[in-house]
């Protein structure tokens, strides 16, 4: 696998989707309207906890332009369908109540109720008429105050899964729990020379996409839906739509649009349903776009933490024990991403004795979604700080003592199982061998490094790569472009077919057009659908073998095919001359017609991948003011299939991580209302609050994948917490423990 | 026989028992024997994936398991 060379992979064409991108042509969510199409518009609760005791649309339908209003009332009543999978799992009962509540409302601008109008002002005018009576209650706004034994109860029937033994008596706002162990915790830390112990506090962040959610859903006399949508996973949006309305899935066709960031935010759905609903009441297209104080208020973020972490080290830098004690909101209903934040806290090293637990807690806040590397970035801000603090006691070069214990091919993860071939090791020598780490500071700078580990999915995928008559292909898989995935998949079936990228035209498939494909996230679709796409791509060249065989009469064995030609081999070499794939795509009429190669495959998952990143922070002591003046992400890729889009991913997670370390969280007031519903006051970084990003790609094969590629996506968001709080230490001469690092925090502490 | 590990959050479950070897030939039929073993384990089975010789599986009752497989159970992982 090492060895091939390649000739298209790791080359760097210009996306097939860039000009329509960059002149504004592309179709994202918002873009597309139906004729005859209404718009909707959602009544939000002003109330984080409380019991809906009515609800009259009288008044609403009442409007001159009002085609049908909808309360959740009408949606079906879903029995609890807990689902045990990723990042917690889903359960259509809470999808469904998320999308319309029910009974009650968890969250401040958890949706109510629906209208469709002939304008998007009537929809909006009309939802405010709407009259709901609520019976206050009392919202649980923070982690102690959820699991206290005294807390207001979110959910009367939650009952707590996994490792919660035995469970706690009556209702409780716990709703999961997972512990991970290995040797004898207390002999370790007994063992310590040194042990360093901190209790880090995250909060809610918002996925920061720009495009906000937005559908028009389209419904026939014959009762068939188009759902147009922008959408990580169109076939999440086909079947969790069904299940919510209980309809037959084959009823259901969804067309994803162009996508203006997801990064884990769009693998659920919220407007769709209600388009569908209110499309079936009105009988016309329905059309719902978010504002993005919408998007702040009722679409994922991911979970605020608290982890007390505990860590201790022999004199030489070994690490010999670990604890720690992790709670993560999981907003209105269950699923956090405490599991995967457990295992990777300490993924990156050997440590013989540790303990790790980790709750998955609910809160009158918004349900929160995936977010890239969903969980990891906060234990790893905990762990990747306290190595830090141990480096600096012992006196140790950082980089130095993380290399002493870093994790290797045959060592165990902290989750049980061996890890394969990995790159941490390459990751930390690059980053000791950078240029940026020998560079000297300023004044008032510091500089902080920090690894991180995830997992990468596998999952399902499938793409056809049909040949035209002309000798060009085109690509389909299911999978929404987030990340460039599209030019990687036309490089693959360069690669495989030998023609050039500029002849492949690849292609989002909507839900009727291609098989079954889960969803572009998890760093799973250059990974698992390029699986597809190889595999496709490779079955489209032995129909090629099998046409030229046919020409010339020879047996299958004696055609092999290099650089986009049949070639005769295993003895018919010289008796015929090479057959170019544009001649045997004319003939394809005549050979035995259309060529199309199919392939469709569950992958395991993708094989870990590990960063080190190196940031330099300078610190205004009169302000407190932090700017990053130097950042360097190192990620092993296992194959860069295109360099400029993994480059691309190691910039934008650095970039989420920064912003999430130093300025983003939602500020809620006391009723649980989010007071910075925007993007002036909840500040992300933008190009010009940042230095470029430096990026250096480590390539350690990984073995489950025709071209050695891991996903890149996630990893990349995973160090920077730690990387800019260790460089905010090296600056400041204090630890930072909660997050952000906001300038009155960081003031206030150095005034200290 | 194929070695089945537990962490400590299925230990409660198992009645602290941390590992057992198992002669089954698939997934499936190992988490029948584990049912029936340790009554009500497959409930929180059922939320994990499965990782053998260090592959994660989040659902594959087909996939074989060698005499020398190592088996882990570990929560399921998606992503962002």
């Amino acid at each position: 696998m090492s060895e091939r060379k390649f000739k298209y992979v790791g080359t760097r064409p210009i996306r097939h989707d860039g000009v329509d991108k960059v002149t504004g042509r592309a179709n994202f969510g918002a873009d597309f309207d139906a004729p005859g199409m209404l718009h909707g518009a959602l009544l939000r609760s002003p109330h984080a906890h409380a019991r809906i005791l009515s609800v009259d649309t009288r008044a609403a339908e009442a409007v001159a332009g009002v085609k049908a209003v909808l309360t959740g009332q009408e949606l079906p009543k879903l029995q609890s369908m807990w689902m045990g999978g990723a990042e917690g799992g889903i359960d259509f009962r809470d999808i469904a109540e998320n999308c319309l509540a029910r009974d009650k409302v968890l969250y401040h601008g958890h949706a109510v109720a629906a209208v469709a109008a002939t304008t998007p002002e009537i929809a909006l005018q009309a939802a405010r008429m709407i009259e709901v009576e609520y019976e206050e209650l009392t919202p649980v706004l923070d982690l102690e105050a959820a699991v206290a034994s005294d807390a207001p109860i979110l959910h009367d029937d939650l009952q707590p899964i996994g490792a919660t033994d035995p469970l706690p008596e009556g209702p409780t706002n716990i709703a999961g729990r997972v512990e991970f162990s290995r040797g004898d915790v207390d002999a370790g830390f007994a063992e310590a020379d040194v042990v360093v112990e901190r209790e880090f506090r995250t909060q809610m962040v918002h996925q920061g996409y720009i495009e906000p959610h937005a559908c028009v859903a389209r419904i026939g006399e014959d009762d068939q839906v188009v759902v147009w949508c922008t959408t990580q996973g169109g076939f999440a949006v086909k079947n969790y739509s069904a299940m919510v309305l209980q309809m037959d899935p084959a009823k259901i066709k969804v067309i994803s649009s162009e996508i203006g960031g997801g990064f884990g935010g769009k693998t659920t759905i919220y407007l769709e349903p209600v388009a569908i609903a209110l499309a079936r009441k009105a009988r016309r297209p329905v059309k719902m776009v978010m504002s993005r104080e919408e998007v702040f208020r009722a679409t994922g973020p991911t979970s605020g933490t608290i982890v007390r972490a505990e860590l201790g080290a022999k004199r030489d830098g070994t690490l010999v024990a670990g604890r720690l004690s992790m709670f993560y909101e999981a907003g209105a209903y269950r699923g956090s991403p405490a599991g995967p934040g457990a295992m990777c806290a300490f993924g990156s090293y050997k440590i013989p004795n540790f303990y790790i637990e980790a709750h998955d807690v609910v809160v009158n806040k918004p349900k929160v979604a995936a977010y890239r590397a969903p969980g990891a970035p906060m234990s790893t801000f905990a762990t990747e700080s306290l190595v830090d603090e141990l480096a600096r006691e012992l006196g140790l070069d950082p980089i130095e003592m993380r290399l002493h214990n870093a994790v290797d091919e045959g060592d165990q993860a902290p989750y049980g199982p061996v890890y394969g071939p990995i790159g941490l090791r390459e990751t930390l020598e690059a980053a000791r061998s950078h240029p940026h780490y020998k560079a000297p500071l300023g004044q008032n700078q510091g500089r902080g490094i920090a690894c991180g580990f995830w997992f990468n999915a596998g999952m399902s995928s499938s793409a056809n790569v049909s040949l035209h008559a002309d000798g060009s292909a085109v690509v389909a898989t299911g999978n929404p472009d987030i990340g460039g995935s599209r030019a990687a998949q036309a490089q693959m079936v360069s690669e495989e077919l030998g023609i050039p990228v500029e002849r492949v035209r690849p292609v989002v498939a909507d839900t009727d057009s291609v098989g079954y494909t889960d969803m572009t996230g998890g760093s799973r679709v250059c990974f698992a659908t390029g699986m597809a796409v190889i595999q496709a791509s490779r079955d489209v060249v032995d129909q090629l073998r099998a046409r030229a065989a046919q020409i010339w009469g020879v047996e299958l064995d004696s055609v092999a095919w290099e650089d986009g030609r049949a070639l005769p081999a295993n003895g018919a070499e010289g008796d015929h001359e090479p057959l170019p794939i544009e001649e045997l795509a004319q003939q394809m009429g005549r050979t035995g017609g259309p060529i199309v190669g199919k392939a469709s495959l569950t992958a395991p998952m993708a094989g870990p991948g590990f960063a080190t990143h190196l940031c330099d922070l300078e610190v205004d002591p009169e302000t407190g003011a932090s700017r990053v003046v130097r950042y360097t992400a190192i990620q092993d890729a296992g194959k860069a299939v295109h360099p400029g889009y993994v480059e691309g991913q190691y910039q934008g997670g650095s970039a989420q991580g920064i912003g999430w370390a130093l300025n983003e969280e939602y500020i809620f007031d006391e009723r649980g209302e989010m007071e910075n519903p925007g993007f002036l006051d909840y500040r992300m970084p933008v190009a010009s609050d940042l230095p470029m990003i430096d990026t250096v790609i480590v390539e350690v094969p990984n073995p489950l994948h025709p071209y050695g590629v891991r996903g890149v996506g996630e990893t990349p968001i995973v160090p920077p917490l730690a990387a800019v709080a260790n460089a905010m230490r090296g600056a400041t001469g204090v630890r930072f423990t909660v997050l952000p690092m906001s300038p009155p925090r960081v003031l206030e502490a150095i005034d200290a | 026989m194929a070695q089945v590990h537990f962490g400590s959050g299925l230990q409660p479950h198992t009645g602290g028992v941390e590992r057992i070897d198992l002669d089954v030939p698939r997934v499936r039929e190992m988490l029948q024997e584990l049912a029936e073993r340790y009554p009500g384990i497959e409930v929180q089975l059922e939320q994990m994936a499965v990782a053998v010789d260090g592959q994660i599986y989040n659902d594959a009752p087909y996939q074989k398991l060698a005499p020398t497989s190592e088996v882990h159970f570990v929560p399921k992982i998606g992503g962002g």
